[in-house]
């Protein structure tokens, strides 16, 4: 009974992927019958307890992985500072609006505001990459062109989820990255767009916007 | 009879009787179905006194006390065709000549004298319906098919949101800063670049390649990744995937970004064409009405910030973008408004509420001129201000006597407010302005027969408990939101404000 109990423990704590609380500690048989269904690696956590990056979390991220200076992060029309114009969809306050603390709930525009920070942050450092003798964040891809390799994508994607998730991507991520190229291609896009929508996606995507 | 979409959103929403929903909700509202209605609130924050506008007390009949001064009053008179007693100033008076066939004005009670407790509770109409505000129940009501439901342009009590923790995010108030730019925020990426000969410059091709990028975003990062698959149960999450699924497509779809815009190219002030935006096609109309509502200087705020919260007003209702839009009288200063009373009671009294009137008489006057178009596109020769209320929130009033020179008020429970809409019994002045105390006393909810405080000695205050005293927050509210055709459960009416069956 304790050796069973054990086992339940460390299949639970292991965290590895693919780890499954089985009673009794034994593995299920594995049902061929049906449709075929993925099954997730990862346990989902119970708890679950996400925080959504405020406006000054989300500029101060985006400057560090990105290398950014505060005003190239992201300015409306090249003018208005983005985490002033989206402050209250960016989580934060407003004493104009007599609005002394953040909204409860992210408000509707909130995912468009991000995606705007997001992406002007992206294109931003990819026009000082394409000036740069040394670029900083897209430097393993042709710029200027259209093609791309499978060791190209592998580096410069791994240069993203590093930069913006802090770990490497999967095997099935990178295929999707390297896929994605040729669909913005076809959508009239270049490899360099190719790099700025990946670190939009990246950047907006919600492992990056949370912790 | 067959459901229409809408229909049947709204009975999701408010009637749920026979479709197993919560027991709160089987206790909802019930909205009119035969298109939208529209309710905008002027929020006059400080306390806009209507003895010092259209319930004003003849000086001559004005008590003085030595103890404590002159009952306030003012020179007034009605204009033709209104049973509505004005100050004698011009814009009052004209606000009046125009609308005082639509106007109601009737005293009210308030129940706090705070200020953001006040505002909220006109909000809320002192939680009448599960504590949700009436911009809340509005955007439940009618903002199913809209996508900004529920705008708020206020400050303080007016742009704090309900008590109802169960409520559909999308009928929480998204909180304006500056309606100049805020339609940039309706949009992922219109605009973010000078238009130029590159891909990522080019707006058609940027469309196709966030298209793709978003689709590698959700089909994969949001589906695959680690993360995905750890914090697939977490609640925020799944709310950012909805909002992404829904609102985020309905905002960009709407095209809200170029039709919320009324300030045209403004050159150095704010680029529109460089960066590839149009404004809305009803710009110069605005630009006639509310001039002062552009910026002239390069930080983006509006000359009058007032006026700018009227423009997009007039653009969300115009584009049935939202249901519910709230403005705030920003003062003078940016923050004082009507409580500039404390320091000189009558110039603020004027200065506020003429700026008010005025705003919202241009507001109307744009109302008036466009057509409503039903959901198929069809015009039935009504305008949009036909489906429109709009409510002086005076949050509360201030002390009644003139105390000599440029005197102060403190705040004061008793006051009044004023609704324009032709969703009402129009032409209504309902309680009395007592020239012995100051106090506007109540009136008769079916007939609007004044109850007067005739047996108060001259000088003394009615008690709080006077049962003459003019009806609080919830008969008001409810009533209000009556005229909108919405109804529910233990709603306060007060039937002389309604239109005659």
């Amino acid at each position: 009974m304790r050796a069973a109990l054990l086992a339940i423990l460390l299949a639970a704590c292991s965290g590895q992927p693919g780890s499954r609380l089985v009673p009794g500690g034994e593995l299920p048989e594995e049902d061929t019958s049906g449709p075929e269904i993925l099954e997730p690696s990862y346990d989902a956590s119970v708890r679950a307890d996400l925080r959504l990056k405020r406006w000054r979390q989300l500029s101060l991220d985006l400057q560090g992985a990105l290398q950014l200076v505060e005003d190239d992060v992201c300015r409306e029309a090249d003018r208005f500072d983005c985490t002033t114009l989206h402050v209250v969809p960016l989580g934060g306050v407003s004493s104009d609006n007599g609005l002394y603390s953040p909204q409860a709930q992210q408000s509707v525009t909130t995912g468009l505001a991000i995606e705007r920070v997001v992406l002007q942050a992206c294109i931003r450092r990819l026009d000082l990459d394409r000036e740069a003798d040394v670029p900083v964040v897209f430097g393993h891809i042709d710029l200027d062109g259209d093609t791309l390799d499978t060791e190209e994508a592998t580096a410069q994607a791994t240069e993203l989820w590093r930069r913006l998730l802090a770990r490497d991507p999967s095997p099935e991520e990178l295929g999707d990255a390297e896929a994605l190229h040729g669909r913005i291609v076809d959508a009239g896009g270049d490899t360099a767009s190719w790099a700025a929508m990946l670190c939009m996606a990246v950047g907006t995507s919600t492992e990056a916007l949370t912790y | 009879m067959a459901l229409s979409r809408r229909s049947m959103l709204l009975r999701m929403a408010f009637g749920g009787a026979g479709l197993g929903l919560a027991p709160w909700l089987l206790r909802g509202a019930r909205a009119e179905t035969d298109g939208p209605r529209y309710l905008v609130i002027m929020g006059c924050f400080g306390g806009a006194s209507m003895i010092d506008a259209l319930m004003p007390i003849e000086p001559g009949e004005a008590l003085s006390l030595t103890a404590r001064g002159t009952v306030i009053g003012h020179e007034r008179h009605q204009p033709d065709n209104s049973n509505i007693w004005t100050v004698d100033r011009d814009t009052p008076s004209e606000f009046l000549e125009n609308y005082a066939s639509q106007s109601v004005v009737m005293g009210t009670q308030s129940s706090s004298v705070n200020h953001f407790t006040a505002q909220s509770r006109w909000m809320t109409g002192r939680d009448t319906h599960f504590g949700r505000t009436m911009a809340e129940i509005m955007a439940l009501a009618y903002g199913a098919d809209q996508p900004l439901p529920n705008v708020n342009m206020g400050r303080g009590g007016y742009s704090v949101g309900g008590q109802d923790p169960g409520i559909d995010p999308r009928a929480l108030a998204e909180v304006v800063v500056n309606p100049v730019t805020f339609p940039l925020s309706t949009h992922g990426h219109l605009g973010i670049t000078e238009i130029g000969d590159g891909p990522l410059s080019d707006p058609a091709v940027r469309t196709l390649l966030v298209e793709e990028a978003r689709a590698f975003r959700e089909q994969t990062l949001e589906t695959a990744s680690p993360f995905a698959q750890t914090f697939a149960n977490s609640r925020l999450r799944k709310a950012i995937l909805q909002a992404r699924r829904t609102s985020d497509g309905q905002l960009e779809t709407a095209e809200l970004i170029n039709q919320l815009l009324f300030v045209p190219d403004l050159g150095d002030i704010f680029p529109l064409d460089a960066f590839g935006l149009s404004p809305s096609d009803e710009a110069s109309a605005i630009l006639s009405a509310l001039p002062d509502a552009f910026p002239t200087s390069t930080n983006g705020s509006p000359d009058d910030r007032l006026q700018a919260q009227a423009a997009l007003a007039y653009l969300l209702i115009r584009t049935n973008a939202s249901s519910a839009i709230t403005l705030t009288e920003p003062g003078t200063d940016g923050f004082l408004a009507f409580d500039q009373s404390h320091q000189s009671h009558a110039s603020a009294q004027a200065t506020h509420w003429d700026r008010v009137l005025w705003v919202i008489g241009q507001l109307i006057g744009l109302l008036s001129d466009a057509p409503y178009y039903d959901s198929d596109g069809n015009a039935d020769g009504t305008t949009l201000w036909d489906r429109t209320l709009i409510v002086f929130n005076t949050e509360f009033g201030r002390d009644k006597w003139d105390t000599g020179s440029s005197f102060g008020t403190g705040h004061h429970l008793n006051n009044g407010l004023l609704a324009v809409s032709p969703l009402l019994r129009g032409n209504q002045s309902l309680g009395v302005p007592d020239p012995s105390n100051g106090f506007i006393c109540g009136w008769d909810p079916d007939t609007g027969e004044a109850t007067p405080f005739d047996d108060i000695p001259a000088g003394e205050d009615p008690l709080y408990s006077d049962e003459r005293l003019p009806p609080g927050e919830e008969a008001v509210c409810g009533t209000m939101l009556e005229a909108l055709g919405i109804s529910f459960d233990g709603q306060q009416r007060l039937p002389v404000l309604l239109p005659e069956a």
